[in-house]
């Protein structure tokens, strides 16, 4: 969800969209270059990792690829070699619970591919889309960025992406699973009507998806959009319903759901008005529906009736002028739901305001200020259970262009997080929920001699109880290092050194 | 060479069925240091020029290089500590293996017998007459005969000359006209070079492998011969081979769940469910994996011997340096010590492995209790630092209901820092009578109790 409001907004303001390459070079394979490493997820539980790397020339045009996966303590599954375009990058995977799927990208022919690989690396399906974009259209820059965007895992039922790859300023969905002949694409259609319109995949059970849909109106500045839930069959994509996304008479955006008896649940974020793609969320919503979009029950409470029975508030906000910006919303194995946010506020500097008095502009130079992390447990009717603020050491983002300074704090704070300027990671749970962990960075210095002032800190939830723990990020000898995602409880820190050409990776057990 | 006489020397004034005198068979004289380094050395030194100067000069250099780094591993290893010098285990295994010798009048003065401390099922032999028995073997011998055997058939490796055989035969491939023209060939190309250079380097190691056992077959063959003129009895021999083929199960004593029970851990049973693995793969053919095997398998390998015996009965004891207790009793010895050795390289969880192992084996000793109790406060502190995961296995998914150690390293896995710390007092409240709580350990156990 925030990937795709942050490039909605990052369109329409004509900003470049912020592109992330990396090559490199493992100590075993010294004469290989690694064209991508990731993290293979089954939602938000990590089940390996991967590697894609070039191994040989078979001609002019075509490199023989390996591919080499690893289950989530590095032990080695198997490698596959793959014969591909020598522009070939491989831009995310997942693992349904029987099949991997990769989806991978060609820049120079404009397509996209999706591969399912059974257990044995078999290849069982694919799908691939070729784009018929003009390079500078603003459906072609969400297209590449959309490229970038995980795809989203159905739990023993398949995958879907979702992709900007028509002229029709809409978007169209693949679904495909480890069946040969289990795949459809559907186009979402637009009629002309609005100038972009941006899916959101919010969860799945074995006979339906549902994506929350905003429909961006025309206008060179409008950013308010119309705002529906969609369900679809996964058989063939037909619409099984669509209604628009209020509750309560607020604009509603779900973050997560779940299906129990005959009964959609979910969780989300609402908004005073239809902006919700740049605007700032209100409080909490939480929605039953059945399964022909019928609301059944919903709750509504703004973050100052919520939040302010724990934390002090001052014109519905945090104290200290701060507001909340909410990660992820994860539901637990007792049916209790976790919210986890960030506490931030508009900050602008006193250059920054010498220069918007001078040009007579708005905003000036502007950045974020980031405090500490809130992490509340809401139960089923949205009653919360307990709330705690984590500490971190207060943090600045960079700065804005002056010519966003205008703009109100959680447009800014969205584009922060899809730029990756905010500290919240990610959140990851173990199979069963019973373990939740939310992830941060933080600079807070843990010890007196330390040089450096970067930590990895992780909030977690097991079995009701929360607790937080940080990690100080450090290799003085390593020429770089760099975190991923791990399995419930732990983080993987890679560490490159340059002088040996070697590449140490190490699990941390966080407390 | 020394080293031989040294220990002999020993066994002159030590009875060799002594056993280890304390109750937890701790080893009281542990050699770490090789006494005899530099002359062992010097003999690597004078080995490697005899077999060098019998070669091609075309690959001298080559054989030099490669000899040279294998001494300087196995020297490297001698200096650190990985092998064994002591009047008991090594003490005993060197008496069998030179009774071996004099019975089959070898010269000693070829041979150099180590005992590793590894707790790895295996013996090995080298191409300069070194004979090495890692401790983990005697887990599963089941008498002098045994191990009598396993050693003829190193000594048989070494007396067919297979090691140096072997590595001449792969360096003279590798320089053979023939293969030096299909790697140039390979190279001239354009594409696909390092598929067709990993084709080629595959085919070599199947032609090695297979070459590996016939000669894993000659060397039975031989060590048979030894054996026979060695007064032991032939009757254990053959299921030696029974033994050798389901070793991993021998080693266990207790599972993993049965220890949590006795320890009164709360325990998931998820820990000890197998599940069907992830992967990503398919199952490599058996055809392969008969192909890329180093040894017989051991069913045809018994059925040989067997014959063997058949034919040539051999009707003497199967303890003739020892006896059934005293063996018994290095054994206790040498399990006690391969989990020592896990401690020393920092491998602490294989090490609470086998402590728990031995927990099963040897009831209401003191030192496994202690070691034990120690072993979970450090893992709460290593974990308060963030440092466990550096001294402790990575989990691995297995399809293997006996795999105790998996499961033991899905349990760890599971356990957070409030885990650690219940799981520690609760070891002590049940088990303090075998404890001994000195100033430095009772002040860690304050710190856990108190946060």
């Amino acid at each position: 969800m925030k990937q795709i409001i942050a490039i909605v907004f990052l369109s329409i303001c004509t900003l470049p969209v912020f592109s992330q390459s990396a090559t490199k070079i493992f100590d075993e394979v010294k004469e290989i270059t690694v064209r991508n490493v990731g993290v293979i997820k089954k939602n938000n539980e990590i089940k390996g990792y991967f590697s894609f790397y070039e191994y040989d020339k078979v001609d002019k045009n075509t490199i023989l690829f390996k591919l080499n996966l690893m289950d989530e303590n590095l032990n080695q599954l198997g490698t596959k070699e793959i014969e591909g375009p020598k522009t070939w990058e491989l831009i995310s995977s997942g693992f349904d619970g029987n099949n991997f799927c990769f989806k991978f990208f060609d820049p120079k022919a404009k397509t996209f591919e999706l591969k399912v690989y059974n257990q044995e690396a078999k290849e069982v399906n694919s799908s691939e889309l070729e784009v018929v974009l003009k390079d500078n259209s603003l459906s072609y820059r969400m297209y590449r960025y959309n490229t970038k965007v995980e795809l989203n895992i159905l739990p023993d039922n398949g995958f879907v992406n979702y992709a900007f790859d028509n002229d029709d300023n809409s978007f169209s969905t693949t679904y495909i699973n480890g069946s040969p002949k289990r795949r459809w694409q559907r186009v979402y259609p637009n009629g002309g009507d609005f100038k972009a319109i941006v899916p959101s995949f919010v969860g799945s059970n074995s006979e339906m998806m549902i994506t929350f849909i905003a429909k961006v109106g025309k206008g060179a500045y409008t950013t308010s959009s119309e705002n529906f839930i969609l369900a679809s069959s996964i058989t063939g994509g037909g619409k099984l319903f669509e209604v628009p996304a209020i509750a309560n008479g607020k604009n509603f955006v779900p973050v997560n759901v779940t299906f129990d008896s005959g009964k959609i649940i979910m969780v989300g974020l609402n908004y005073p008005n239809k902006d919700v793609l740049t605007g700032g969320p209100e409080g909490l919503s939480f929605v039953e529906m059945d399964f022909k979009g019928k609301i059944l029950k919903s709750e509504s409470q703004t973050f100052e009736e919520s939040l302010g029975k724990y934390f002090p508030m001052e014109n519905k906000k945090l104290a200290g002028d701060y507001l909340f910006y909410v990660h992820g919303i994860e539901k637990t194995k007792n049916n209790t739901y976790l919210v986890a946010g960030e506490k931030f506020k508009k900050k602008t500097s006193a250059g920054g305001a010498a220069v918007t008095i001078m040009t007579q502009g708005g905003g000036g130079f502007v950045k974020l200020e980031l405090e500490n992390m809130i992490i509340i447990e809401f139960d089923a009717d949205g009653k919360i259970m307990q709330a705690k603020e984590i500490p971190k050491a207060k943090g600045y983002t960079p700065q804005f262009p002056s010519f966003l300074g205008f703009f109100p704090p959680y447009t800014l704070a969205s584009t922060a997080n899809g730029l990756g300027w905010l500290d919240y990671m990610y959140s990851l749970k173990n199979e069963d929920r019973s373990e939740i962990t939310f992830s941060f960075l933080d600079y807070e210095k843990l010890e007196e001699d330390d040089k450096k002032t970067h930590n990895f800190g992780q909030i977690k939830y097991k079995n009701g109880v929360i607790t937080s723990d940080k990690v100080a990020i450090k290799n003085e000898k390593a020429t770089f290092t760099h975190l991923y995602p791990a399995k419930a409880g732990y983080v993987l820190q890679m560490n490159y050194f340059k002088k040996k050409k070697q590449i140490t990776m190490d699990f941390i057990k966080l407390n | 060479m020394r080293f031989f006489y040294i220990t002999l020397l020993f066994f002159i004034g030590i009875p060799l069925c002594s056993p280890a005198q304390n109750d937890a068979g701790i080893l009281k004289n542990n050699f770490s240091v090789y006494p005899g380094l530099n002359d062992y050395s010097k003999h690597l030194d004078e080995i490697i020029k005899k077999n060098a100067a019998a070669l091609d000069k075309n690959i001298r250099k080559e054989y030099n290089e490669i000899i040279t780094e294998k001494n300087t591993a196995l020297l490297t290893e001698l200096k650190e500590n990985n092998f064994l010098f002591d009047t008991e285990i090594s003490g005993y295994l060197s008496s069998v293996f030179f009774h071996i010798l004099d019975k089959n009048n070898l010269n000693k003065n070829e041979y150099h017998f180590f005992v590793s401390r590894s707790h790895v099922i295996n013996a090995s032999a080298y191409e300069d007459g070194t004979v090495i028995c890692n401790l983990g073997l005697l887990n599963i011998m089941e008498s002098e005969s045994q191990v009598a055997m396993v050693f003829c058939h190193e000594i048989a490796h070494y007396l067919l000359n297979h090691v140096n055989n072997a590595v001449v035969k792969r360096i003279e491939n590798y320089n053979s006209p023939e293969f030096l023209a299909k790697v140039k060939e390979i190279k001239k190309e354009k594409y696909n070079t390092k598929k067709q250079l990993e084709d080629l380097f595959i085919t070599d190691l199947f032609n090695r492998r297979r070459h590996n056992r016939s000669q894993e077959l000659s060397a039975d063959s031989l060590g048979l011969l030894l054996f026979s003129k060695t007064n032991y009895g032939s009757t254990a021999i053959p299921h030696l081979f029974d033994l050798l083929n389901t070793s991993d199960s021998i080693a266990i004593k207790t599972s993993i769940k049965d220890f949590c029970s006795r320890e009164n851990i709360a325990a998931d049973e998820s820990w000890f469910t197998v599940r069907k693995k992830m992967s990503f793969g398919a199952d490599t053919k058996k055809e392969i994996k008969d192909t890329l095997k180093t040894h017989p398998d051991c069913a045809v390998r018994k059925i040989y011997a067997e014959k063997y015996f058949a034919k040539n009965p051999g009707a003497g004891p199967g303890f003739i340096l020892s006896e059934n207790t005293g063996f018994a009793k290095i054994k206790q010895a040498a399990v006690i010590e391969e989990a020592r050795y896990s401690k020393d390289k920092e491998r602490l969880s294989y090490y609470l492995y086998q402590l728990i192992q031995n927990d099963a084996r040897f009831a209401g000793n003191n030192f496994i209790k202690q070691e034990i109790f120690e072993l979970l406060l450090g893992f709460y502190l290593k974990q308060k630092n963030h440092t466990l995961a550096f001294v402790i296995d990575s989990p691995y998914a297995t399809e293997n209901a006996n795999d105790e150690y998996a499961k033991l390293l899905k349990m760890l896995d599971a356990f957070d820092l409030q885990k650690f710390k219940e799981v520690t007092i609760n070891y002590y409240e049940k088990n303090k009578r075998y404890i001994n709580l000195n100033s430095e350990l009772n002040k860690k156990f304050q710190e856990l109790n108190k946060n």
